[in-house]
């Protein structure tokens, strides 16, 4: 619990600008709540390889999205069925499934296909919620934050030496 | 500032390498893993693998030495081939199928022994059912019993009475309202009345005849609508009184069914019949739900709401939505097998096509033929034609015939084995199975049978392995017909007629004795059924006045 506070502690006062934490933020949601071998998510581990993504930050926060995921479950179930079977869309998902991305996507399982959809979406929410909070963290909070006992006695321990390191 | 970083696309190929090489390198031991683990479970006993090869261009597997142990003789293989080998088409696989265009099981042995055990713990379910079944014993019940059994039971005569009760009243309303006297009494009054008032003006005058017309025609009119009415109520009542009847004689037979229900508690409902089904029945019976599990779930297992939708599959990762498939041919095809084997007493060969699953998806019959020639000659022939996923239909012949046997286990029982030391063996298995409905029909005949019985046994146990041996012919006939749900299915053996020298007359005793006392209690418990005759006599009265009513206005309408 510790390790963790000091991650996200030294996550949010690092010089990464807040674009880079809150992309490692909607990356962990799209890994969290998306079944992890999955084809997206092997684009999802790229992007956050080839670009300058909080690598941290993601790693800190996907077993929580994954918790998350694993509560809601069903409900991602019941929204790709409904997205699956949407008349309009049946030629779509037709086409896509009868390419090889398709096949391998997994997109026409039902949690594959709710699960991404909302991941999608709730990522895209949460990248300038999170930029929001981040920057306003750093202008408003991060000098008081600096002041309480609890971060000093953090940022005397070993833990934050270790991952100063 | 950069926005990317070198070094991970470096390290996310080398991952991708890494994981790619780890693979090839373990899947060998994934696949004698699941073949192992899925093969054990099947069969339960041990099925091994000595060794899986993998070659990657072109994709083939070769699974050398698979062995399957034969549950009831762990130190005996039921089932071995030297080897299986088949090669996958990639491009199929890159679409997600496994596509074997030739599959050779070569170097078919069976009974070979093994170096080890090859007992599963916790053994085979079949194997301990065996040993309950031996050691069936008659039911002892007392009076106390009987009437505990009588007065728990959920009586089908009770159930049917209510009913009855039940439909008594409705009818009852029913003709209450349709045959209500005043409203009827004044309709009938009313045309009279009018009948009377027309017939004295035309009296008065004939010209009225001319002026009345219309009147005379109304009057006729609803005189006509009055006795067709009469007559549908006629008819009805017929239909009424027919159901009561019905209900009436199935009251009636109600102290028979309860008493056939409760028997088939203690084991004595169908006398020998129920104890050699009891016999017979639970070793095929994890066969036949297995089977109809699979051809129910096969059948029903879109849950598609409107013909529109694209079907959906409940599968372990979730509900799969199948879209309608270019790639038309099915997640895996074996395009042709080949199986061969031979022994000192034996030798086997096989050929088989269009193999595939989902098998609707193959488009042409499966056919699996096999030849196994020895002493006697055995042959299997199968055609399995899926015209699409809720149409099947697989027809089977199977011949076995004078097929010399020799010291084949035929039960384990707690005092021990029973073994068929010679005979010859002669089978037949034929018939049609579609996914509503199932035709099928086994013969086995074990003649001059030599059968060792375990030394100690006593009692009926001790009749029946005499009668064993002296039978020249045994035989078991199973007859499978009628829905694939509830298939109806008759088993006759001379078994049953050497249980019936064993034991038949204890049971029959038994049976006879609680028989009375059963019906005894039954009588006690339902009351008296004598007066249900009486229960249709409204309907005479009904009748009765519908006949005076359609009478009366007959009488009208011919002064008309």
């Amino acid at each position: 619990m510790l390790t963790i506070l000091v991650k996200l502690l030294k996550a949010l006062n690092s010089e990464q600008s807040a674009s880079q934490l809150a992309i490692a933020i909607s990356l962990a949601v799209i890994l969290g709540f998306t079944p992890i071998l999955s084809l997206h998510n092997i684009f999802v581990v790229l992007i956050a390889l080839w670009f300058r993504v909080n690598l941290t930050l993601l790693l800190v926060s996907y077993p929580l999205f994954a918790f998350i995921g694993f509560l809601l479950s069903s409900v991602f179930e019941s929204v790709g069925l409904s997205i699956l079977q949407t008349q309009s869309l049946i030629p779509v998902w037709e086409s896509f499934f009868n390419t090889l991305v398709g096949r391998w996507s997994n997109f026409y399982y039902s949690g594959v296909m709710g699960s991404f959809v909302i991941s999608l979406v709730t990522a895209i929410i949460l990248f300038p919620i999170v930029k929001l909070m981040i920057r306003g963290y750093r202008e408003k909070w991060m000098t008081k934050f600096n002041q309480f006992k609890l971060t000093k006695i953090l940022k005397a321990s070993k833990f934050w030496q270790l991952y100063s390191a | 500032m950069k926005i990317f970083r070198l070094w991970g696309i470096v390290a996310f190929f080398i991952l991708g390498v890494i994981l790619a090489l780890s693979w090839y390198f373990v899947a060998p031991f994934i696949i004698a893993n699941g073949i192992e683990e899925v093969g054990s479970e099947a069969l339960g006993a041990k099925v091994s693998v000595d060794k899986v090869d993998v070659a990657l261009f072109p994709l083939r597997i070769k699974i050398n030495r698979l062995q399957a142990t034969d549950p009831d003789q762990p130190m005996t293989n039921l089932f071995e081939a030297e080897q299986i080998n088949f090669a996958v088409d990639s491009k199929a696989l890159l679409w997600k199928k496994v596509l074997i265009d030739e599959l050779t099981i070569s170097g078919i042995q069976m009974g070979t022994k093994r170096a080890s055990s090859g007992e599963l713990a916790g053994g085979r379910r079949t194997a301990a059912l065996a040993k309950d079944i031996a050691s069936v014993e008659l039911p002892e019940l007392t009076e106390e019993n009987i009437k505990e059994m009588v007065s728990k039971a959920d009586l089908i005569t009770i159930k049917r009475l209510k009913a009855l009760d039940q439909t008594q009243k409705d009818m009852h309303d029913y003709w209450k309202t349709a045959l209500d006297e005043n409203s009827t009494q004044e309709r009938l009054l009313l045309l009279q009345e009018e009948f009377n008032r027309l017939s004295k003006r035309a009296k008065e005058n004939k010209l009225n005849l001319l002026t009345d017309g219309k009147k005379w025609k109304k009057l006729k009119k609803n005189i006509d609508l009055e006795r067709k009415n009469i007559s549908e109520l006629k008819d009805k009542i017929k239909t009424d009184k027919k159901v009561l009847q019905q209900q009436i004689s199935s009251v009636r037979q109600g102290p028979k069914d309860d008493l056939a229900a409760i028997m088939n508690q203690t084991g004595l409902g169908s006398g020998i019949g129920g104890l050699s089904d009891k016999f017979l029945g639970p070793q095929f019976t994890p066969w036949i739900e297995k089977a109809v599990a699979m051809t129910s779930e096969m059948s029903q297992g879109s849950e598609s709401g409107s013909e529109n939708d694209a079907p959906v599959y409940s599968t372990s990762k979730g509900k799969f939505v199948q879209f309608k498939d270019k790639q038309i041919f099915p997640d895996l095809l074996i395009n042709k097998v080949n199986l061969s084997g031979k022994d000192t007493d034996w030798e086997l060969s096989g050929l088989g096509s269009n193999i595939g699953y989902f098998p609707w998806l193959v488009g042409k019959p499966a056919n699996l033929n096999i030849d196994l020639t020895g002493d006697g000659n055995a042959s299997l022939a199968l055609n399995s034609n899926w015209a699409n996923a809720n149409e099947m239909h697989t027809k089977i012949n199977t011949v076995v015939s004078d097929w010399q046997i020799n010291h084949m286990k035929l039960m384990q029982t707690d005092q021990g084995s029973w073994v068929v030391n010679s005979g010859k063996f002669d089978s037949t298995l034929k018939g049609h199975l579609t996914l509503e409905k199932v035709d099928l029909k086994l013969s086995l005949t074990l003649s001059k049978p030599s059968i060792t019985a375990p030394e100690n046994l006593t009692g009926w146990q001790k009749t029946l392995a005499s009668s064993l041996n002296q039978q020249q012919q045994l035989t078991l006939e199973v007859i499978a017909t009628g829905s694939i749900d509830n298939p109806k299915i008759n088993v006759k053996s001379s078994l049953e007629k050497l249980f019936s020298a064993a034991i038949g007359e204890k049971v029959k005793q038994q049976a006879e004795k609680l028989k009375g006392k059963f019906t005894t209690a039954i009588s006690e418990k339902v009351g008296d059924l004598s007066s249900l005759d009486g229960i249709t006599g409204g309907f005479d009265q009904w009748s009765e006045q519908l006949k005076g009513n359609d009478e009366l206005l007959n009488n009208l309408k011919k002064g008309i």
